[in-house]
Formats: structure tokens, sequence, C-alpha cells
């Protein structure tokens, strides 16, 4: 500075040098923009110097709010520098969105602690995702056997229920003929009684049985009395309403039960099904022709203390009677012969 | 043209064992001699415009035959990117980065920094980079498949000399 004030040799020229300096030193530290004085308005080097600080604010007060696009227009080393920084922001940011689109395997080298705190970021999120991706996988594995478990204990229940199924129509069914056997048969009549009780309703129950039916077994063989007995069942089952109940009540013997129904109608049903078995070719039992005597009671079983037992054993005497009066025929109780 | 003898192939430019003593690398100082030396040449028979103009050309030549050989696994831009930019840094050619890319808007903003054409050059702004240019016209063309045009628009010098690009797809 001394010899630059050497050199100064009128005062006009110290307050040249002196006000050019304050022009430098307010526009650094306070951001002013520059008023060039008259006197050195003509100096072209403090014109251009203070055009390349003007355009170097510009530069750092866009890049300071964020403006990383506006083009910096300053030249020279220091120009540089700001368009290095402009630049390496403009790619990170370009990586940034990159990363956000899921590129993770970029990484970055310059820029010192921002650029490993971005190559730190896209390895965690590399270890995430990979992570991720393992229990994707895991997690689809785990379905895949869930769903591989349902179905062999949903295979394993519905042949359970299967197995129930079957089990409970063994218990229920008379294995010869199919229909309902005499235990469980009873157990409907119970609740068939119960309920003609309540609604003060007629109860019809019959029992019948195949005439001379131990001289079929004993001259053709129990096997051709078996399928008698399977003919007389299917006979029943495809002549009879759906609701009305047939059961084996042991031996030759079954028991039909008519709920809802009058004693006629019952009668005539009877009479229907004895019929057709004597008017049948017998072609479906080996051509063994036979008949069937039958005995219907009917009762009100809110009249009285009846039992379950009452009504068979009236049914069984109408049978009884069927029987005395000369086979394949129907008898009711109270006393009608069909 | 007739029959020609200097068709580019790769079999010219690889390692084929023959540089025992001296090795795969050579000076950027001799690079350039070569480099300018021909520029000058070309300048003097076919102009300063005409010279530009063939570096371009010779550029997009390069950059398509250094996509076939370097980067045509790529799958996508990105791995295109990063690919790219390892290449050209392992190799010595310079430090490619990305600024902008729009792809279906086919425009680029990119910039290449200590590159073997003006790294170290004034930054006059009237340097030529005319090969870069084409150089990298050569690299997006082949993996976009579209012809592009790569244009300098800035240079500066800070650590290093960087120059900063755009690419725009143009149809012919």
């Amino acid at each position: 500075m001394g010899d630059i004030s050497s050199r100064l040799r009128t005062d006009d020229d110290r307050a040249s040098l002196d006000s050019a300096l304050g022009i430098l030193n307010d526009c650094l530290t306070k951001g002013k923009k520059p008023v060039i004085p008259p006197a050195l308005e003509g100096n072209g080097k403090l014109v251009a110097l203070l055009q390349d600080i003007a355009g170097m604010h510009a530069a750092l007060s866009a890049l300071s709010l964020g403006d990383y696009r506006t083009p910096i227009t300053m030249h020279g080393y220091t120009g540089g520098l700001l368009k290095t920084l402009q630049g390496n922001v403009r790619h990170m940011l370009w990586m940034f969105d990159q990363v956000a689109e899921g590129a993770l395997s970029h990484q970055i080298d310059y820029m010192g602690d921002f650029a490993a705190s971005f190559n730190s970021m896209t390895h965690s999120l590399r270890e995430a995702r990979s992570m991720l991706e393992r229990q994707k996988t895991l997690y689809a594995e785990l379905a895949d056997n869930l769903s591989q478990e349902v179905e062999a204990r949903m295979n394993a229940q519905k042949a359970l229920r299967h197995e129930l199924e079957c089990q409970r129509e063994l218990a229920s069914t008379d294995s010869l003929t199919g229909v309902a056997n005499r235990r469980i048969f009873l157990q409907m009549a119970r609740h068939e009684l119960e309920r003609c009780r309540r609604n003060r309703t007629l109860f019809c129950l019959a029992m019948l049985d195949v005439d001379y039916f131990k001289e079929i077994n004993d001259s053709r063989g129990h096997h051709i009395g078996d399928t008698v007995l399977r003919y007389l069942a299917k006979s029943f089952t495809q002549n009879l309403r759906s609701y009305d109940m047939i059961g084996r009540y042991g031996g030759d013997e079954f028991i039909l039960l008519f709920p809802s129904t009058s004693l006629h109608d019952a009668a005539r049903t009877l009479k229907r099904l004895r019929k057709s078995i004597a008017d049948s070719d017998f072609s479906d039992c080996g051509g063994i022709p036979f008949t069937i005597s039958a005995g219907l009671a009917a009762m009100f079983p809110h009249q009285g203390d009846i039992s379950l037992q009452d009504a068979i054993a009236k049914a069984d005497k109408a049978l009884y009677l069927s029987k005395q009066r000369g086979r394949n025929r129907v008898t009711v109780l109270p006393d009608e012969e069909l | 043209m007739s029959e020609r003898r200097y068709s580019f192939c790769w079999d010219l430019a690889r390692d084929i064992g023959a540089r025992k003593n001296l090795g795969l690398l050579v000076h950027v100082e001799e690079y350039r001699l070569v480099h300018f030396c021909l520029r000058d040449v070309l300048e003097q028979h076919y102009g300063t415009e005409q010279a530009d103009a063939l570096f371009r050309e010779t550029g997009e030549l390069a950059g398509r035959h250094f996509y076939e050989r370097f980067l045509s696994e790529a799958t996508d831009f990105n791995s295109f990117v990063a690919e790219a930019q390892r290449v050209l840094r392992k190799l010595g050619i310079s430090i490619f980065r990305v600024e902008e890319a729009n792809l279906e808007l086919g425009k680029l903003v990119l910039t290449v920094t200590e590159d073997l054409e003006c790294s170290g050059l004034s930054v006059t702004g009237e340097v030529s980079c005319a090969y870069n240019e084409g150089f990298l016209a050569g690299l997006l063309s082949s993996y976009v498949k579209r012809k592009f045009h790569v244009q300098k628009v800035d240079c500066w010098c800070a650590e290093a000399t960087t120059c900063r690009f755009t690419a725009q797809i143009f149809e012919v």
C-alpha cells in the first residue's frame, strides 16, 4: 500500500483511490449496488471489476435462495468456482430425482461430506430395499406354506366330515335295506308322537311284513330273503312321500309313520303299497313272488296317556289280524279291513 | 467413394500386446498433439467451420462405437449414465455428469470435466469442443435410437475445466 501511495502524485489521485476502495468495500461488505463517482467513471478496470462483483453477488444470491438454473455470467476463476458449485448441485439434484424413482446404484465422488451423506443414504436405501425384497420373498413363501397348510387342513376337515356323515349314516341306517334302523326310527317316532300330542292331531303308524318270509329264506336261501327285503324297502321309498318315515323294525318287519295324515289317506297308501307289491313282476328280486301284510293304527296322543309302545302294539295287533284273515291285506285299528 | 481403407474397427484401438515396454497409456499431451495437428491440417484444407464439422462427425462416430463396445448392455437410462460415467473415468477420458434429463422431450444438460479436448485450455468461450459435442451426440443417439444435436453452451475453469452441453433430439 505504501508503494502505491508513493506513486500517487496528487491529493486527487489519493482521493480517487480512497473512493474506489470505499466503493469496493461497500460492494463486498454491504451488498450495495455500486455507484461510480464521476471522477472514476472513465476507469474501465474499476467498472469491469464492479460488474464482476455484481455478477458474483447475483450468482451467490441465486444459489443461496436455491436457484440453480439461472446462468452464471461471471467469468474467470471465481466465476468458475460458482459454476462448478452450481453444476455439482444440479447434478446432485438430478441424482436425487433418480433415487426418488428407485435408481439406488448412483454414487457421487465430489462435494465432500455432502457426497458422503448422499452415498450413505443410497447405501442404506439399497440395504433397506434388499431387506424388503428378502422379506417379501419370505412372506410369499410363508403365504404359500400357509395356503398349503390351510388347503391340507380343509381337505382333512372335509374327509373328517365325510367320515362323520358315513358314521352317522351307519349309526342311523339299516345296512341291508338303507332305511332307518329301529333305534333312529323310534327316536323320530317319539318326536312325531309329541308333536301330534301338542297339535292335537292324528298319529298314524303301520307295521308290515312279508308273508311267509321264513319259507322264502328256507327254500331259496337267506341271500334271496335279503334281496326281497331290499326290494321292499326300495318300493316303500319310491311310493311314499318324502316326509313319511320308514324303518326296519326287525327281521322282515317294517314300520311306517305317516305324519299329518288322516286315517283314510294312510290306509289308502298302505293298500296301494300292498297292491303294487302283489302286482309286481318281481324281476328286481330274482323273480320270487311274495305278498305283504300290514296293520295300521291311528290314535290321538292328546287323548289319554298314549305311548309309542302303545301305538306299536296296536299296529302290531292289526298286522296280526291281517295274518289271521289270510295275509296279503291291510287291517286298520279301529278295526277295518282293506 | 470407391473401396475404403480406413473404416474403423476396434482391432485398431484395442490392446494387441505390442507395447510391451510402454504399455497402454499415453500422455494427454501426445493425444492433443495428434488431435490438434489434425485439426490444424483440416482447417488449412477446409476452413475452420468445415474442420469443426469433421471433428463433430468424428466424435459422433467414436461415440457410437464407444456405446456399442461399452454401454450397449444398459437396460435403462440410469444404468446407461452410471456405466458411461464409470468407463469414461476409468479410461481417463473425462468426468461425465448429467444436470438435467428429460428423455420424453429429448432434452438434456450435461457437463464434462477434465476432458481430453479442452481441459486446461483458455476458457474464453471460443475454444471449440466439436469432437466432444459429436461424441456425446453419438452416445445419446445410440442409446435413444434417435438423432441428437449436442452443443457446448458454457465453459469454465475452477480446479479443473468443465464444459456444459445441451443435447436435443432433432428430426432429420
